[in-house]
This record gives C-alpha cells, sequence and structure tokens, in this order.
C-alpha cells in the first residue's frame, strides 16, 4: 500500500490560511489526530462550539426546524445566521487544511478546499436510520468522491463528513455508527456482518457542540435514536476537494452573499485552472459559484430534516 | 479462511477464533505447560527454560507434543498458509506466562514498524488474499477475564501511514484504564489469537493473584524469510517430520509437502521421544 513520495511541493503549507474568515487563527492538526484518523478513518472533537455561540446556533437551528418562517430568508438555511461560523471554524479549518486542501487552489484568502451541502436532523427517540454503506473508499478512483489515498506521512480523504452534535450524545443514545478502518477494507463487507449487532461497529459520546469527523470512504450508517429525554440536533456538513463534487445543491446565493469573503469561497465552482483567463480558482464571485439550487425539505415528524 | 476472518483480519488487524482447541487438546496442552513451568532448571532438556524477565520459556512449542501440535491447528492452519501465500514457516514457539508469583509486568504499545521500520514487517492484499510476513498466533491456554489484564491492539494500526506519536495512549505504556482506541483483548482458555507483527500491540499488567495467563507464542513467516534465533538440533531432535518442515528456510520456489494439505497431522518417528 505503500508508494514512495517525491517532493512535488516544496511550498506545501505556506499558501494555505492561517486565519479563518471571521480572522481566528487556524488551529493546525495534531499529530495524535491524524494518526487517528487515519488509523480509523474517524475522529470526535469534544466541546468545540460553547457557552452563547453554541446557544445562538441552538436556537437558530431549532427555529429552522420548528418554525422557519420566524427567520428572515437570508437565515433560512442550516448554514444561515449565527450558524455560518462552524462552516469554518478554525479547528475544521486545521483539519481540512490536512486531509482535503489542494495547496495550491489555496491563498491567504481563500480556502483550498470546497463545501458542498449540509442538513439539519432532527430526531426524536424511536427514529431509526440504519442503514450502512460506503467503505473500502481506498480502492475507489478519481471520479467517486468516496476516496481515501495514502501515503507515508499524508492522506487525503476525499468528500469529508463534519458532524455538529448540537446537543449531547450519551451512551447508547444512537449517535453515527462507524465501521473503524473499513475506509481501507480491502475486502467486501459480509452480510453476516452487516447487523447493528456486528463487532465492526464504533461508535463515540460527547458533549453538545462537538465535531465528528469522518472520511466518506469510511463504512458508517445512523441508527435508532433512543434518548426520550433529548432529541438528536447535527448538522450534516460536507466537504470536498476544489477540483471534486459529489452533490447537486448548494447554498442559496443570498445565504452566501451574508458572509465575509474567505468564507464565501467554499462556495465557488468545481474547476482547477484557466476558466475566465484566471490561472487557478482561487476566488468566488456570482459568476464563479457552486451550481445546484436549493432544496429544502421535511420528512417525518419524528425526523425533520432541513437541508441547504 | 472464511470470508468474515478475511474481512475482520484486513479490517481490524486481529482475529479472535473462539473454541479453536478441544476440551481434549486443551487438558493435554495445559498439563504440558505445568509441567515445563514447574519444572526446575535441571530437571529441563538442553535449551528449555525461563527466561531473565521470568516471562519466556523457550521452544515451548517442542517441550510436549500436546504442544507441539498446537502448531498445526485446524482451524488455524488455512490462516497460515494464505498468509504466507502458500509458504508457511514456523520461526519460534516460546510458552509466555504471566504468573502473580512471576512475571506480571505490563509491554509497552509496539510493533515491528516502530521497533525496526517499515520494511520489517509488511501487510498487503493480492488477488484477494491477505499476504502477511510476520505475524503470530497466541493459542491461549488460561482464560482471560476483563480487568484481569493481557493483550492490547490498537486495530487499524497496521496499515498505519503515519507514525505513532510517542505521547499517545500513555506514552504507549498502559498500566490501568485502557485509552479509548484501544482494545484489550480477553479470550477464555483454548481461544486463539491472531495478530501482524505490524499492528501495534501490548501488554497490561497481570492482575489476579491466584491465576496464571499462559500462552503459546507462535511466530509464522513465509518460509523464504530468515527465521529468527535458530532452533537448536536438541531440540529439533524432539519434533515430528512435519514439524521439523515446518522449521525450515526454502527457496521462493519451493513448495513444502505440507502446504499442500488442508490438514496437517503430526507423525513420530521414534515414540520415545518428546513427552
Amino acid at each position: 500500500m505503500n508508494r514512495g513520495r517525491p517532493n512535488l511541493e516544496p511550498d506545501v503549507g505556506k499558501m494555505l490560511p492561517t486565519t479563518n474568515a471571521d480572522g481566528l487563527p487556524i488551529v493546525p492538526m495534531t499529530e495524535e489526530h491524524k494518526y487517528l484518523f487515519d488509523m480509523k478513518g474517524w475522529i470526535c472533537l469534544p466541546g468545540l462550539v460553547e457557552g452563547d455561540q453554541l446557544a445562538e446556533i441552538h436556537e437558530h437551528q431549532m427555529k429552522l426546524v420548528k418554525e422557519p418562517e420566524s427567520l428572515p430568508p437570508e437565515e433560512r438555511n442550516p448554514v444561515g445566521g449565527p450558524s455560518q461560523a462552524l462552516l469554518d471554524h478554525p479547528v475544521i479549518v486545521g483539519i481540512l487544511n490536512e486531509i482535503v486542501a489542494s495547496q495550491q487552489l489555496a491563498t491567504e484568502d481563500c480556502y483550498g478546499f470546497t463545501f458542498e451541502r449540509t442538513r439539519t436532523d432532527y430526531r426524536e427517540a424511536g427514529y431509526d436510520q440504519f442503514k450502512p454503506h460506503g467503505g473500502s473508499g481506498y480502492f475507489n478512483l478519481i471520479g467517486n468522491s468516496h476516496i481515501y489515498q495514502m501515503l507515508p506521512g499524508k492522506v487525503h480523504s476525499g468528500l469529508t463528513r463534519v458532524v455538529w452534535e448540537l446537543n449531547e450524545i450519551g451512551p447508547g443514545d444512537g449517535g453515527t455508527m462507524l465501521a473503524s478502518g473499513s475506509h481501507k477494507a480491502a475486502f467486501q463487507r459480509p452480510e453476516s456482518l452487516s447487523t447493528r449487532e456486528s463487532e465492526i461497529w464504533d461508535t463515540y459520546t460527547c458533549p453538545a457542540g462537538s465535531a465528528l469527523i469522518f472520511t466518506e470512504a469510511l463504512c458508517h450508517t445512523g441508527t435508532r435514536w433512543t434518548n426520550k429525554n433529548r432529541q438528536r440536533l447535527s448538522l450534516f456538513h460536507l466537504y470536498n476537494a476544489v477540483n471534486s463534487r459529489w452533490g447537486g445543491r448548494s447554498v442559496p446565493k443570498e445565504v452566501i452573499a451574508t458572509m465575509p469573503p474567505k468564507r464565501q469561497t467554499l462556495f465557488r465552482a468545481v474547476w482547477v485552472s484557466g476558466g475566465n483567463n484566471i490561472r487557478y480558482n482561487r476566488y468566488y464571485d456570482e459568476d464563479n459559484a457552486a451550481f445546484g439550487a436549493e432544496d429544502g425539505e421535511t420528512r417525518t415528524s419524528d425526523q425533520r430534516v432541513v437541508a441547504t | 479462511m472464511t470470508e468474515e476472518q478475511r474481512y475482520l483480519f484486513d479490517l481490524c488487524g486481529f482475529l479472535h477464533l473462539k473454541n479453536v482447541l478441544t476440551p481434549e487438546e486443551l487438558d493435554a496442552a495445559s498439563e504440558a505447560a505445568r509441567r515445563y513451568i514447574d519444572s526446575a532448571p535441571e530437571d529441563l532438556p538442553p535449551h528449555f527454560g525461563q527466561s531473565e524477565n521470568l516471562k519466556g520459556f523457550a521452544h515451548g512449542f517442542a517441550f510436549d507434543r500436546a504442544l507441539e501440535k498446537l502448531v498445526f491447528l485446524p482451524a488455524v492452519w488455512p490462516i497460515v498458509l494464505e498468509l504466507t501465500n502458500g509458504k508457511p514457516m514456523l520461526a519460534s514457539g516460546t510458552l509466555m506466562v504471566d504468573d502473580p508469583d512471576g512475571h506480571t509486568e505490563a509491554s509497552p504499545l509496539h510493533c515491528a514498524r516502530d521497533d525496526y521500520g517499515f520494511e520489517s514487517a509488511r501487510y498487503e492484499i493480492h488477488q484477494g488474499r491477505i499476504y502477511c510476513d510476520d505475524f503470530v498466533v497466541f493459542p491461549y491456554l488460561d482464560d482471560v477475564h476483563p480487568g484481569d489484564g493481557g493483550l492490547l491492539v490498537l486495530p487499524g494500526s497496521h496499515k498505519s501511514q503515519f507514525d505513532r506519536p510517542p505521547q499517545l495512549f500513555s506514552q504507549g505504556r498502559i498500566e490501568g484504564e485502557v485509552p479509548l482506541g484501544v482494545i484489550n483483548i480477553t479470550p477464555s482458555a483454548g481461544d486463539v489469537v491472531i495478530i501482524p507483527e505490524c499492528l501495534t500491540h501490548g501488554v497490561l499488567p497481570w492482575k489476579p493473584v491466584d491465576r496464571q495467563r499462559r500462552v503459546l507464542t507462535l511466530r509464522y513467516r513465509p518460509h523464504h524469510r530468515q527465521p529468527g534465533r535458530p532452533i537448536p538440533e536438541a531440540v529439533k531432535e524432539r519434533l515430528a517430520p512435519e514439524t521439523l518442515e515446518l522449521l525450515e528456510t526454502a527457496h521462493y520456489t519451493h513448495k513444502k509437502e505440507i502446504a499442500t494439505r488442508q490438514r496437517v497431522c503430526l507423525s513420530w518417528l521414534d515414540t520415545s521421544k518428546g513427552k
């Protein structure tokens, strides 16, 4: 699995933003997180957002779920209003800089990765979403965004999910289930190991305001939410490389328009070089916005989903 | 090797096979191990004996036929053949013992890659089969219960692309609570655990004051690799022809006769040897 890596990128790291759109310093991914993410295909970072900021975001998301008309149009979206700060949280940017970003497509004013879409999940006790999917992304080829590439000391995660847990996830509550290591699994998952009780599943517990990050190359699934006293309130942010796109939806332009310029670069179109006589895709404007239409939806009474 | 075993070994980097030894095999192997451990040094055959740290009993697999038999366990042999690409070699077979009256210490997390470089232990997939050039089969002779201590593994680490940060997991020396991400495997007597040497692993301190943990450590490699420390002739003289063939190094192109068999039973030319 190991291959040699010629040193073709002497400026690695020098073109990546050092602050986020709010001017906060980016927190580089730690050696521990690199090791654990590569080994398991996921990490959970507890308590990244707390206090007043978490309360504001929580309130925004609950209004979106329960009374969306109470929000102005530019905030009527999972990444609108105060929730937009989660898009480029300094810790998340540090991790995506390491595992998704294209160095040559980044500047201090432009992120090296893009945002695809998200949804707000509101799950009450009894809601069940057990549908194992994915895995073995190491063996997928470019064109399928569910890829995982690796070299000694460097990985690329392809399509990458950041799940913001806005309520506490306790033991047995029913957080996302993950088959650790399955992003590199060389064999098809047997049906006999695909049940809810299978020994392949890992999960996590965390306080409100935490982020679960996993490569979509990993086998994962939702499961039954069991906590009768606390709902699951989660955002399922999805990121990708600048030159790749999986989904056809994006965020409405009036929502993007409320964001600082650097944050807007998350929503730029999918190309690398040569567009509009500009050498590299390192900017966002209305003509260089990601395609796709808004797609809001509400499913059932026990799981309300609001998508971008 | 079954579809499930292949998936789990590839996914996690270890296999825990339950009830591999029959009750009769377990009783006989356990009695033989006890006899080895309880023997006075002067009563042991040449080259047998306890290591300085009191944990290892040299050439445990060769001490008695009941232990020698375990190198060809029917449930494990197809896995040995797959992992060595049909070129099996037994490199060593020490009896490891944690004993309240002897060795009880922890072993820090380690793996061949950490200790000897990336090239020292390979793990690859070819044509739907797993290849692994250094792995260990652990037949357990005693029960290990949660909280007792024993084997630690770091699932997925056999494919890791990063060096393990030394500060991670209590600097690798785990003596109390097992950190998240690390697993303490607690087999029953008669179970078998298989790990590749490139999987990060270690051992918790042994806690029980009235029980031992006795595990045969059978190290397999493809027969064109070095066996490690040579097995003395006096030890080899005790072994069955099948085991002697398994111990041999050979050219890449050689096919051992035992490797053509799906099941290997030991035959002894001289029944006075061994036990």
